[in-house]
């Protein structure tokens, strides 16, 4: 499954439509050149639509498309079908690239005869590759794309554009697309929620048949990156993040970048290095074609210049050719996606492609904007756009968000600042807390000569059953925290005394100390009554009855056992 | 998050379902025997509370049954789902995981002159012995959490987070059922 992802994305960088689907995703973040408008419209309305699983924003896609190539209708985009909300992104994201690929239409069909005609008079040695495996890939992609995905409103579109078809239907692509927009929403993370662990518990598993694709773009756009250094200058898809209208599943879909990405680290590292041979030379060759388009504008691409001269505003065959020739060093895919990428410039609006060229060169000029994603990233003003630095920054930036949780987490490390006195506080708590569990489990074992505790659970099923009679706003008191440890640790108790072990200890100890005090009549508390009856009362009276169980218990001898019911035992110790 | 009462139950639930088990399964044990059973239980229960979510519940749950003895313990307090816990999480990590290790002592290996310099904090960067003293604790860290060594930085700490979340609910339960039977002992 893994291995036909990258054949497939082998050999989709090898067909027609490259260009287009680069110039949408991931033309999105490497390509420097033109188009830096209209792709950020498209980049930021691109996605949004998907997580919102709405067509808000499909006005302005709509309009950038158009913009950017004579694309139909929104018909297409529109008559998604209802599902869940994976097929439903991955089906609008189709729809789209359907669109998109369907408006270029003319292009891939007028890049192929070139293609073939070029592959014989090629110099390079890769040409004959290029025709084969696209109508390889195309059967096994149809299958594989029905299958999976079940789009019955995609079968009109992949017999019309067989080329174009398994690229634009890809569910690959189309997942990966998907990701760089949750990556853009990434830096909410931290904001949506302090539970990292659980909430994304729903979603890995959901996530794993298309992890492979993950990881793969992942290392691929990393790779990517890493190639074209400092003349990535990459559209904000942050924009999405504040847009992001936010329904859930954009916070799932961010926390799936997240918890994927512990995977993919794992992943990744193996996958290098397959994928590294076949992404690289897509992102040499999207950014490659886009530059031959825009030369005399993009002087800062290094590689640019190397097309500079080659293709200025020349006809499509000639630019083809000279494209290959110019690109026969670089590699078997560089002359396919580039010249097909100057025919689609071409072919759609090419004034359009000129105007985003000049108001990239102005964004290129503003103030880089706040990275905080997880491949692409813009570099900060006067800091190294080196791709490494770039990837080691995302990763501290990420690795301190979680600190932040941990210092909430870890008592007394909100004064420390400092990741290494933040490491050691977390070990001590780790290992004090590993301790306990040591020692607890020791006296349990000697308690417990027969390890028999059927009167523990039966009480235990006591406590849990009465636990929902009781008022909320009792578990909520911090002063009834104090009861539990009071027997046993209470220096190791109150550092527990977050919040969290406060509410469960008031519950360990009410249940039982109410159906305690329910039973016992020695005990006088008079609001007992008022306990179940009257929430807010409770708190007031709490602490107060409780030094006074706490008195009563240490002074009085064994009360009247009940056979059954520890509970009464348990107030005594644990007051 | 789930509320931590939950959390809570669920372990408690877990926990003396496997306490049950174990005690119907040997007899007489010693006390060590004994202890090490409670806190096999335990971990297990409280690993198996997260569902194969986190990194290291399922390091965990691996661990546990390695032992043959304790396979079958662990596979009852899962339930159905321990195949589905176990075979599969614990192939795939441990592929990945020796893949990993193994790749990094080659790199080490061939770093190893480059190396040698580093380790020797120097005095002059200041930045270099925080960096030094972070990696340090970093390594004590991933020996800590259960699968610490197969994780990287960022998802280190993410696990740190959900391992002390679980711990402390673990010690709350145990310390509640500890004190409640010392009463019933007592009594």
């Amino acid at each position: 499954m893994e291995k036909d992802k990258v054949f497939m994305a082998e050999g989709l960088n090898k067909t027609a439509a490259q260009p287009t689907w680069n110039s949408c995703s991931f033309g999105m973040e490497m390509q420097t050149n033109e188009l830096n408008c209209a792709t950020e419209q498209v980049g930021s309305c691109f996605f949004n639509p998907n997580w919102d699983n709405s067509m808000d924003q499909s006005d302005p896609f709509e309009s950038a498309l158009s913009s950017m190539v004579s694309s139909p209708a929104a018909s297409n985009a529109g008559s998604t079908l209802p599902g869940s909300g994976d097929n439903i992104m991955i089906r609008e994201l189709i729809g789209r690239l359907g669109n998109i690929c369907n408006s270029g239409d003319i292009s891939p069909q007028s890049f192929i005869k070139p293609s073939n005609n070029n592959s014989s008079a090629n110099t390079s040695c890769y040409s004959t590759p290029l025709n084969s495996p696209p109508k390889l890939n195309l059967s096994m992609m149809d299958s594989q794309i029905r299958r999976n995905l079940n789009l019955p409103g995609l079968g009109n579109q992949l017999p019309n554009h067989p080329s174009l078809a398994p690229f634009s239907a890809d569910p690959g692509f189309a997942v990966r697309a998907a990701r760089f927009s949750c990556f853009g929403s990434s830096r909410n993370f931290g904001a949506l929620n302090g539970q990292l662990g659980l909430t994304e518990a729903d979603f890995p598993q959901r996530l794993l048949p298309t992890m492979d694709s993950v990881k793969l773009t992942r290392v691929s756009c990393n790779q990517s990156i890493k190639v074209t250094g400092s003349q990535v200058n990459v559209p904000d898809i942050n924009k999405n993040s504040p847009q992001d209208g936010n329904s859930g599943s954009d916070k799932k879909h961010s926390r799936l970048s997240r918890s994927s990405s512990p995977e993919n680290a794992e992943f990744g590292d193996s996958k290098e290095e397959s994928s590294v041979s076949e992404q690289i030379p897509v992102g040499d060759s999207s950014i490659d074609g886009q530059n031959g388009a825009n030369t005399r504008k993009r002087k800062s691409i290094p590689r640019g210049k190397a097309k500079e001269t080659s293709s200025s505003a020349a006809a499509n065959p000639k630019v083809a050719a000279e494209n290959d020739e110019s690109t026969a060093k670089r590699g078997k895919q560089d002359e396919a996606a580039g010249s097909a990428k100057e025919k689609t410039e071409q072919n759609g609006n090419a004034k359009a492609a000129n105007d985003g060229n000049q108001k990239q060169n102005k964004e290129n000029a503003k103030p880089p904007e706040p990275p905080k994603d997880y491949i692409h990233v813009r570099a900060r003003r006067g800091q190294a756009t080196d791709s490494h630095s770039l990837a080691e920054r995302v990763r501290r930036e990420k690795i301190s968000e979680r600190m932040k949780f941990l210092q909430d987490l870890v008592p007394g490390c909100n004064k420390v600042t400092g990741k290494a006195v933040m490491l050691d506080e977390i070990i001590n708590y780790v290992q004090s807390l590993q301790r306990q569990v040591e020692f607890l489990s020791m006296k349990l074992a000697t308690v417990n000569p027969r390890l028999d505790i059927n009167m523990e659970a039966l009480l235990s099923k006591d406590m849990f059953q009465s636990r929902g009679s009781f008022p909320h706003a009792l578990y909520s008191m911090d002063s009834s925290a104090p009861a539990f440890p009071f027997g046993y640790h209470p220096q190791q108790g109150l550092p527990m005394n977050s919040g969290i072990s406060n509410n469960t200890e008031a519950q360990f100890s009410m249940n039982p100390l109410n159906a305690a005090l329910r039973k016992t009549q020695g005990l006088q508390l008079p609001p007992i009554d008022g306990f179940t009856d009257a929430n807010p009362r409770v708190a007031s009276f709490w602490e107060d009855d409780l030094q006074s169980i706490v008195q009563m218990g240490f002074g009085q001898n064994q009360p009247q056992s009940y056979q059954g019911s520890i509970a009464a035992d348990q107030v005594k110790t644990e007051l | 998050m789930r509320p931590p009462s939950l959390l809570k139950q669920e372990f408690l639930k877990k926990w003396i379902m496997g306490l049950q088990r174990c005690s119907s399964t040997k007899k007489n044990m010693n006390i060590l025997e004994r202890k090490k059973a409670i806190k096999l239980s335990a971990d297990v229960a409280m690993a198996s509370s997260r569902n194969g979510t986190t990194c290291w519940s399922r390091a965990l749950i691996a661990n546990a049954s390695k032992d043959g003895n304790d396979k079958h313990l662990v596979e009852q307090i899962l339930g159905p789902e321990s195949e589905r816990l176990i075979v599969k999480k614990v192939s795939i990590g441990a592929l990945v995981c020796n893949k990993r290790i193994r790749s990094k002592k080659i790199l080490k290996r061939s770093c190893g002159i480059r190396r040698t310099r580093k380790c020797v904090p120097q005095v002059a960067l200041a930045s270099s012995i925080a960096k030094w003293l972070v990696r340090k604790r970093t390594q004590v860290l991933k020996s800590l959490i259960p699968g610490g060594e197969f994780m990287n930085e960022v998802c280190l700490i993410k696990e740190t987070l959900d391992y002390i979340i679980s711990l402390r609910a673990q010690v709350d339960v145990m310390r509640s059922l500890a004190s409640a039977s010392e009463q019933v002992n007592h009594s």
